[in-house]
């Protein structure tokens, strides 16, 4: 066991902190804490291991990346707290948050403050096509549920559809939940919207009983991961044939530890392929898997790109103006999976797709 | 003693025992240290390692614990037969109330569905847990097996799930982290000191910091830590939350789980730092020990030393020398002999010393006597050296007083001293060279100077010459006044000459002019052409005795006057000379200006003067008389050509009107100088003046410039004698007549004729003589008839003074008058005496001269 003398440590941490240029502060807002932590914990991860990465090559620029986490608590005063703590800190970007309502509650102080938001995950169709300091990695939920009104009307057959959506996230589930009652209406059928608080509900079994009174063909749930495991278990043990479906942000790999074979057969979308094999998501994966001994989910991954394209930015100009000028200037970006296309409003174009459950196991629909 | 050296030498003895002592005393220090430090480092390792192995240990129990009541339960559960079932519940509660940990315990049949939840939740029965990891490695394992840690959806505390499966019935237990984290703190107690639980991905699952624990912190990245999920303990020096902490890490058995404990480095090292501190405070001990005793050696050595310093101080000082300190001090036998050899040189220099100075003080002394100036200075002119002479040349009290002045002070003119020293730096002297000081009075000296170079001391030898140069200019100016003196005593000569022999023409012109016009009636024709006659010879008259008045020829009547009468006397004339264009003013004092002098002549002198005045103002002007007592010093009298200090009176007289040139004034006293136009100027009225106040023993100056005015200042003695009551002369219109018996001796015949026919016919006899001897002789004759005689001066045979004394020789009281055309001095020159003898001028008019006859006849 080597111990450096005090002294000489502390003398050649000064040292290196002399030699080294002065780093470039990204900021992360995470909802670590309370019921939607799993998102956050992976896009925390999955922007660690990037960053890790980054510096590990010598930084942007020569520059190291320092990165300032902060907890959103999926509160929005805290997510304001916390953007406006990271701006005092003169972060140059902001990587996060992983919900559209965090985002939405501190896209205004990310605009005025001219500090660009990465956001890995958020989706509301409401964010697109604006001339804003916010980046999406993410299809719009408009897309996704587009995706998935296909599969329901063409394939499942299904007129009467139970939506089921947390309105603590409600920037995100109101977009999906009224991109298919308008879609679903426009095919002839009808969407039963039940909407719940996260953690407010009494019992999930009632909600499950809600959402079955109307006897839809199938039911929908747009809500965390643990809530969406829960609800399919309570919609499962009520029903045996109603056809789950359910989007990326519930139907993780925790989704599916808690939900067990209640999950099986249920179909979702994705933009991201967990089962790749492009050479760069298979070393990611490994990579990930090694550092936080998990698998990584979507979030992770597209944590981890949000990373690689703002130090894309970061490279070529380090301020904060310049970031966002860079990055909306891009045209292109090489996702794990796919060229990524980023156009000039910081939105990005990445086709989602369906998924579903087998035994455990996250299939992809073709 | 010079106070840096010997202090030099303390210190170097001083710093060399200190690097005597501190090299060792480092060594050794730092072998201790790096010892001590090895030693400190393993042990505060060691207690770390043993907290995380305790805490560990104490967490293990806890968990064993619960395995061992979870596994009974399992037991029990699966003991019960299937119509028991209703009683499960009863036989889980017991365990909810007992175990403070647990939050609920689920029974899951071999499906991995929920059949029982205790407490009672609709929801989770009839769950599917097929997804859950955890679920299946213990079924794969067939142990009670931990899940990972988790934030409980329910309570939003840490929880883990302990699950102890069976062949029926597996037991699933949310046990309650916090009480674990509970159970960690009362096992250490140490507050600075924090320990975590980890659960086996690294993620913080139990810690001081609830919120680290709900934000599902990770210390995964730490290599300590990832190498203890590995099953490795380990200690190491690690940043945590941007401390620095001695962090060491304990595996919980069967869990995969890890225990870290932190404690700040100064808190883990804190003795480590003590034992530093004693170590070097010891060795800071040592070192003033050392140092102390290096500063006693060094005092012992350097008092003598420092005593022999001193009295070599004084040696070099000229002070007494102290003596040899007493032999306890010195202990050295080096410095004995060091210190005894001082004393012999001591000795040596002392009487070198006296000699030398015996030597420096002669040679001072002949310095300092000597009539040349000594001074030695600097190129740049700074006084070095100077004796009492330089010093008395330079007007400064004493020699000592030049030193450190600038002799370039000195110098009236700065280039001679620059060009002096300009050439002694090329030729390396200079010798006899002129140069002018001013002294510290002002006062200019001339000098001569020697000067000599020596290396940069000039060293320089002066002889005043000033005195010297003063008298030549003396004589010169002497020289000059008697040159012009005589110049004007040979024109005097000449002119007096001719006078005489004018002088008997005209007595004899005028004479018989008058003879004439008496014989010829008023009405006569020809009376114009007589009276024309003499009034020219009157004029010619008055032209001699000009020519016999500049040439002193002219006899004083002098007698106590005051100045300030003759001025007041001549002033309405003058006013009137001076015309209405000039002013005229005068300025005299209260106290009488009492000379002795002939006032006639003084009025002459100021007539000449204003004259002039006159003329150089044709446009009008001022003209001013002044009369005042002149007070002179010794020598100015002298230098305005005045014989005698005095007291003497001053007569000034001032025009403003166009001046002289340095020219001019230098001839303006000659005779016949003029600048005036031909008729004008005669040229004689300023050599009158001059020839007057010299026959009164005074002086005559002017000062002039061109355009400036002129003054002329004549001084004259001035007399203690009171004035005389001015005498009345009544002056008679014809001359009076007699009938006393004259005997006239004159050689002219022409001169004796009018002479005695004037006399004859006013009533006197006459007996005429034509020369001295035959004036002697008739007197013989008729000694007792004669009333007066009257003798030529100059006549042949027998002169006028000789006649006369023989004369007197023959009746010593008889009645004299002499006559001459000479003035005074020739008559005093020919051992006449004036005292006694009336003197009679010719030419005269017959008034005159038979009122002067009377006179001498009636004299008593
Ligand atoms: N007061 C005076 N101002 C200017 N010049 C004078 C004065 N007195 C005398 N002089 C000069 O001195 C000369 C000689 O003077 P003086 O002997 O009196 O002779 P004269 O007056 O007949 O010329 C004068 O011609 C004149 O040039
Ligand atoms: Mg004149």
């Amino acid at each position: 066991m080597a111990f450096p003398k005090r002294p000489a440590w502390l003398a050649i941490a000064l040292l290196l902190a002399a030699c080294q240029r002065e780093p470039i502060k990204v900021g992360g807002v995470f909802g670590l804490s309370g019921r939607h932590y799993g998102l956050g914990l992976s896009g925390r991860d999955g922007a660690t291991l990037a960053i890790e990465e980054i510096n590990a090559a010598g930084g942007p620029g020569g520059r190291r990346l320092e990165f300032l986490v902060l907890d959103d608590q999926q509160d929005p005063e805290a997510a304001r707290r916390a953007v406006r703590g990271l701006v005092e800190q003169g972060v140059v970007a902001i990587v996060g948050h992983m919900t559209s309502a965090m985002t939405e509650a501190t896209l205004p102080i990310a605009n005025q403050a001219h500090l660009l938001m990465v956001s890995p995950t958020s989706s509301a169709s409401k964010f697109q096509g604006l001339d804003d300091w916010l980046v999406t990695l993410y299809p719009s939920s408009r897309r996704s549920a587009a995706v998935l009104l296909d599969r329901l009307t063409r394939v499942d057959k299904v007129g009467r559809l139970a939506v089921v959506y947390d309105l603590s996230n409600r920037a995100f589930t109101q977009s999906w939940h009224d991109h298919l009652q308008e879609g679903l209406a426009a095919a002839g059928g009808r969407v039963l919207s039940v909407p719940f608080t996260s953690g407010a509900e009494g019992s999930l079994g009632e909600l499950a009983d809600r959402a079955l009174a109307t006897r839809p063909d199938g039911v929908l749930v747009v809500a965390n991961a643990l809530d969406s495991a829960a609800l399919c278990q309570q919609v499962r043990k009520r029903s045996a044939s109603v056809r789950l479906y359910g989007t990326d942000w519930g139907f993780t790999q925790d989704a599916i530890a808690h939900g067990g074979r209640a999950l099986d057969g249920a179909i979702f979308t994705l933009s991201v392929d967990l089962e790749g094999r492009s050479p760069a998501f298979v070393r990611f994966r490994e990579a990930y898997l090694a550092r936080f001994s998990r698998a990584p989910d979507f979030a992770a991954v597209l944590s981890y790109e949000a990373v690689q394209l703002l130090a894309e930015g970061l490279r070529r100009d380090a301020t904060r103006e310049g970031v966002r000028r860079v990055i909306l200037g891009l045209g292109t970006f090489r996702g794990l999976q796919d060229e990524i296309r980023v156009d000039a409003l910081g939105d990005t174009d990445r086709p989602p797709f369906l998924m579903t459950i087998r035994d455990g196991r996250v299939v992809r629909l073709q | 003693m010079s106070p840096s050296r010997p202090h030099r030498l303390s210190s170097w003895l001083l710093s060399s025992a200190l690097l005597v002592a501190l090299v060792p005393a480092l060594l050794l220090t730092g072998v201790a240290l790096r010892d001590l430090s090895s030693r400190e480092l393993e042990r505060a390792t060691e207690r770390s390692t043993q907290l995380a192995r305790a805490v560990a240990g104490e967490v293990g129990r806890f968990l064993d614990g619960q395995i061992v009541e979870f596994t009974g339960l399992r037991i029990a559960v699966e003991g019960l037969s299937g119509g028991e079932r209703t009683q499960l519940p009863d036989t889980l509660r017991p365990h909810l109330l007992a175990n403070p940990a647990l939050r609920s315990i689920l029974l899951v049949d071999r499906q991995d569905r929920v059949v029982v939840a205790e407490p009672p939740d609709p929801d989770a029965e009839g769950s599917d847990l097929s997804g859950q990891p955890w679920l299946r490695e213990a079924r794969q394992r067939g142990l009670p097996t931990w899940s990972a840690a988790t934030i409980s959806t329910r309570t939003g505390e840490p929880t883990v799930t302990l699950v102890v499966p069976g062949q029926r019935w597996t037991v699933v237990c949310s046990l309650d982290l916090t009480t674990l984290g509970q159970v960690v703190e009362r096992l250490h107690g140490r507050s600075l000191t924090g320990a975590t639980m980890l659960d086996h991905d690294g993620t913080v699952i139990a810690d001081q910091s609830a919120q680290r624990v709900r934000e599902h912190a990770s210390l995964r990245e730490l290599p300590l830590v990832r190498r203890a999920l590995l099953g490795q303990e380990g200690s190491e020096v690690i940043s945590l939350a941007g401390e620095t902490r001695l962090a060491s890490v304990a595996p919980v058995p069967h869990t995969g789980w890890v225990v870290l404990v932190a404690e700040p480095v100064e808190a883990a090292f804190a003795r480590l730092d003590q034992s530093r501190l004693i170590l070097l405070a010891v060795l800071a001990g040592g070192l003033l020990a050392a140092g102390l005793a290096a500063r006693l050696l060094a005092r012992r050595i350097l008092t003598p030393v420092q005593a022999l310093a001193e009295r070599t101080r004084a040696l070099a000082a000229g002070e007494p020398v102290p003596p040899t300190p007493p032999g306890g001090t010195v202990q050295f036998r080096e410095l004995e002999a060091l210190s005894a050899g001082f004393d012999a040189m001591a000795e040596v220099v002392r009487s070198r010393e006296k000699a030398l100075r015996r030597s420096e003080e002669s040679f001072r002394r002949i310095v300092d006597t000597s009539l040349v100036g000594v001074a030695s200075t600097s190129l740049h002119g700074e006084i070095l050296f100077a004796n009492e002479t330089m010093a008395r040349f330079l007007g400064v009290p004493s020699a000592a007083a030049l030193r450190g002045r600038k002799i370039t002070d000195f110098y009236e003119d700065a280039a001679q001293r620059a060009q002096m020293v300009t050439d002694v730096l090329a030729a390396g002297q200079v010798a006899n060279r002129e140069v002018t000081f001013r002294a510290v009075s002002g006062e200019l000296r001339t000098c001569l100077l020697n000067v000599a170079r020596d290396g940069d001391t000039l060293i320089g030898l002066v002889v005043d010459i000033s005195d010297l140069k003063r008298s030549a200019a003396e004589r010169e100016r002497l020289e000059q006044q008697l040159e012009r003196a005589q110049r004007v005593e040979a024109v005097g000569r000449l002119a007096g000459g001719v006078a005489h022999d004018l002088n008997n023409v005209l007595t004899a012109v005028i004479g018989f002019g008058h003879l004439l016009a008496e014989s010829l009636p008023p009405s006569h024709p020809e009376r114009e052409s007589v009276d024309g006659i003499l009034e020219a010879a009157g004029r010619a008259t008055a032209l001699t005795r000009s020519l016999l008045t500049f040439s002193r020829k002219q006899p004083l009547q002098p007698r106590p006057v005051d100045l300030r009468t003759v001025v007041r006397g001549v002033a309405s004339m003058l006013r009137r000379l001076l015309g209405e264009d000039v002013e005229f003013t005068v300025d005299l004092p209260d106290q009488p200006l009492v000379t002795v002098a002939d006032p006639a002549r003084l009025e002459q002198v100021l007539v000449n003067l204003a004259t002039n005045g006159r003329d150089a103002m044709p446009g009008g002007g001022r003209l001013s008389i002044s009369a005042a007592r002149a007070a002179f010093g010794p020598g100015d009298a002298a230098a305005h050509g005045l014989e005698g200090p005095g007291p003497w009176l001053a007569l000034t007289v001032s025009d403003s009107g166009e001046g002289m040139s340095a020219e001019v004034q230098r001839q303006a006293f000659e005779p016949f100088f003029t600048t005036k136009g031909h008729g004008k100027g005669t040229g004689l009225g300023l050599s009158i003046v001059h020839g007057i106040v010299h026959q009164h023993r005074g002086a005559v100056t002017v000062s002039s410039q061109p355009g400036a005015g002129t003054t002329f200042a004549i001084y004259l003695p001035a007399s203690a004698d009171a004035v005389a009551a001015p005498a009345h002369l009544e002056a008679a219109p014809t001359g009076p007549g007699g009938h006393e018996t004259i005997l006239v001796a004159e050689d002219e015949e022409m001169v004796r004729r009018v002479v005695t026919t004037t006399l004859t016919r006013a009533g006197y006899r006459v007996i005429e003589a034509v020369d001295g001897a035959d004036a002697v002789a008739r007197f013989r004759e008729r000694r007792n008839e004669v009333d007066l005689c009257l003798l030529d001066v100059i006549m042949p045979r027998l002169n006028g003074r000789e006649a006369l004394g023989a004369i007197r020789l023959l009746k010593p009281g008889v009645r004299v008058l002499l006559a001459s055309g000479f003035t005074g001095n020739v008559l005093e020159e020919r051992g006449l005496d004036l005292e006694s003898v009336e003197l009679l001028e010719k030419p005269m008019a017959p008034a005159e001269f038979l009122r002067r006859v009377r006179q001498a006849l009636d004299r008593p």
